[in-house]
């Protein structure tokens, strides 16, 4: 057993490798061969619009639905054998709770399932929700039962937590409260992995961004990576006899295109980058500063993977 | 199978407000009622009282409702999604249907008792130690396959459906096995199609009691038979919903 903490698994591996991850329903390509390693201890955030493939990939993470193709393996074991062994503990989309059972009750049951659980109390205490323990489920707010099912994930003791849009349904307070009662697992060295289309919750809880579209992945970035991009502005203007590594050299330049005289700046500090530019070229005209779209940013993170070699895993 | 998990159905089954009716009211009630029914009709020459005939009847009519109301109860956590979360445990799929089975047989063993009570204790019925047994025990043993049966409705339905699937289900069941009135009082194809219904066969087994019925060990059987093929349909149910996604 490893000392450090009670890890499952007693092991520092890789929390999550993907190989070649490919699943289609009948004409619908859901994922289409996705290849992904996560690491023992990272946060990362599964973003992406609705229909990019999240949720078809956690439920293959977690051995719900079987690939067409391509491995998956949780702590160096196959879904199946993970689950067995407590190693994973999941908050799937419209998990349910039983109508007629205390919160006590079902998080209690389900401790009883695994093999090495932690005491009910302290789940509930985790998930913040040890005041409503002898609750029925008919009883409480959305926010409340989406609490009590992280606790319910929460209760194996899993090395491995998967959220699959946690805070679904939630208003801006309640999301916080939720990432709050979150934060403690998190701190403790486990891995996490959530799916989520908020790009704040990915900014603000995530180690490590992997951005999903159409069933692949075309972004996987370091926060800082993403949240330079997602803050950023197109700067254009028209420069005559501009070159390249002149604009590139400019402050907080994240990418550059040139047409002709036309350049356009993706810069993640547009203010800094415009006061250079003018000052660097005072004859640059028709400036315009311009907001990047969520896709753009994102666009661009990738090519920049792309061009660095890969930098993903 | 786990203890935990047990207890817990069975707390939430017990819990439901209908469960005392259908366990103790229900069956109880039926078998008082048909007894005053009978009597006015019964021959006053006949070797056997009214109140034996209905005995084992009533006692698999307990056991038959029992079973499948507790049974169809899953149809609300597969809707819910409850069954996905369990998948997320250690909790193999044989070990959650068995648990649902396992509730559902606990749950019949009142309903005969209280029928085999009201007998002795207002109908003066008097058995042998062995006459109880199959009357009682005996007869919610030769329930599994309404539990089943119950379980398989629950797998199939909706939410909406199941109930009234249900009740004409026990119904059909109740008045081809010849628990209501006796098929003998009815024409002759009521008698054929009951002899391809487990419900007929479990009152069979129960009249081996009262020393009314065929071959109990025969009725074991073909209620044995319904058994496995119940038990095979639900596995396939259940391997064939987790496969759905």
């Amino acid at each position: 057993m490893d000392e450090t903490f009670s890890s499952k698994t007693g092991r520092r591996d890789t929390a999550v490798r993907v190989q070649g991850l490919c699943k289609r329903y009948g004409e619908v390509h859901a994922v289409k061969g996705v290849d992904l390693a996560i690491e023992a201890g990272e946060v990362v955030a599964l973003l992406g619009p609705n229909g990019a493939g999240k949720s078809t990939m956690v439920d293959m993470i977690v051995g719900l639905t079987k690939p067409d193709s391509g491995t998956v393996q949780v702590f160096g074991l196959p879904p199946r054998q993970a689950v067995l062994e407590g190693v994973i503990g999941a908050m799937l989309q419209e998990g349910a709770l039983l109508d007629d059972a205390t919160v006590t009750e079902m998080v209690g049951m389900v401790a009883s399932l695994h093999k090495n659980p932690m005491p009910v109390r302290q789940a509930l205490r985790k998930a913040g929700i040890e005041d409503l323990a002898g609750r029925r489920s008919t009883k409480l707010s959305q926010g409340q039962k989406q609490r009590v099912r992280f606790a319910v994930a929460l209760v194996a003791d899993p090395d491995l937590l998967l959220l699959d849009e946690p805070t679904a349904g939630m208003d801006v307070r309640r999301r916080h409260e939720f990432w709050h009662s979150m934060q403690e697992f998190t701190s403790s060295g486990r891995t996490v992995m959530f799916a989520t289309h908020y790009l704040e919750e990915a900014e603000e809880f995530a180690d490590r961004v992997v951005f999903l579209r159409d069933g692949r992945i075309v972004a996987d970035g370091s926060v800082a990576q993403v949240r330079s991009l997602a803050a950023g502005r197109t700067l254009r203007a028209t420069v005559a006899g501009v070159d390249e590594p002149a604009v590139r050299a400019l402050p907080s330049v994240v990418n550059v295109e040139i047409r002709h005289d036309k350049v356009a700046v993706l810069s993640s500090d547009s203010d800094t980058t415009l006061r250079a530019l003018l000052s660097r070229f005072p004859h640059a005209r028709d400036v315009e500063v311009v907001g990047v779209g969520l896709d753009e940013a994102f666009l661009a993170l990738t090519s920049r993977t792309r061009t660095s070699g890969g930098a993903g895993s | 199978m786990n203890l935990g998990y047990l207890a817990l159905e069975l707390r939430r089954v017990l819990r439901e407000p209908g469960t005392l009716l259908f366990v103790i009211g229900f069956p109880g009630g039926f078998y008082l009622l048909e007894a005053v029914i009978f009597e006015s009709q019964w021959p006053p020459q006949s070797a056997i009282d009214p109140g034996a005939v209905l005995l084992p009847a009533m006692a698999g009519w307990g056991v038959l409702i029992s079973g499948m109301l507790v049974g169809a109860r899953v149809v609300n956590e597969r809707e819910a999604g409850w069954q996905r979360q369990l998948r997320l445990t250690p909790l193999t799929g044989s070990g959650y249907l068995l648990g649902k089975v396992a509730v559902g047989m606990l749950v019949s063993i009142p309903p005969p008792i209280v029928v085999a009570l009201a007998a002795a204790l207002f109908r003066d019925v008097r058995l042998d130690l062995g006459g109880w047994l199959f009357v009682t025990l005996l007869t919610t043993l030769g329930g599994t396959p309404f539990a089943l049966l119950g379980l398989l409705i629950g797998q199939l339905g909706n939410k909406k459906n199941t109930q009234q699937i249900i009740i004409i289900g026990m119904l059909m069941l109740a008045i081809f096995g010849g628990i209501f009135i006796p098929l003998d009082a009815l024409p002759p194809w009521f008698a054929y199609i009951g002899c391809a219904t487990p419900s007929y066969w479990l009152t069979d087994l129960g009249r081996a009691g009262v020393e009314m019925g065929g071959d109990p060990m025969r009725a074991a059987a073909i209620l044995l038979a319904w058994t496995v093929m119940l038990a095979g349909a639900v596995i396939w149910r259940y391997r064939h919903d987790s496969a759905r996604n």
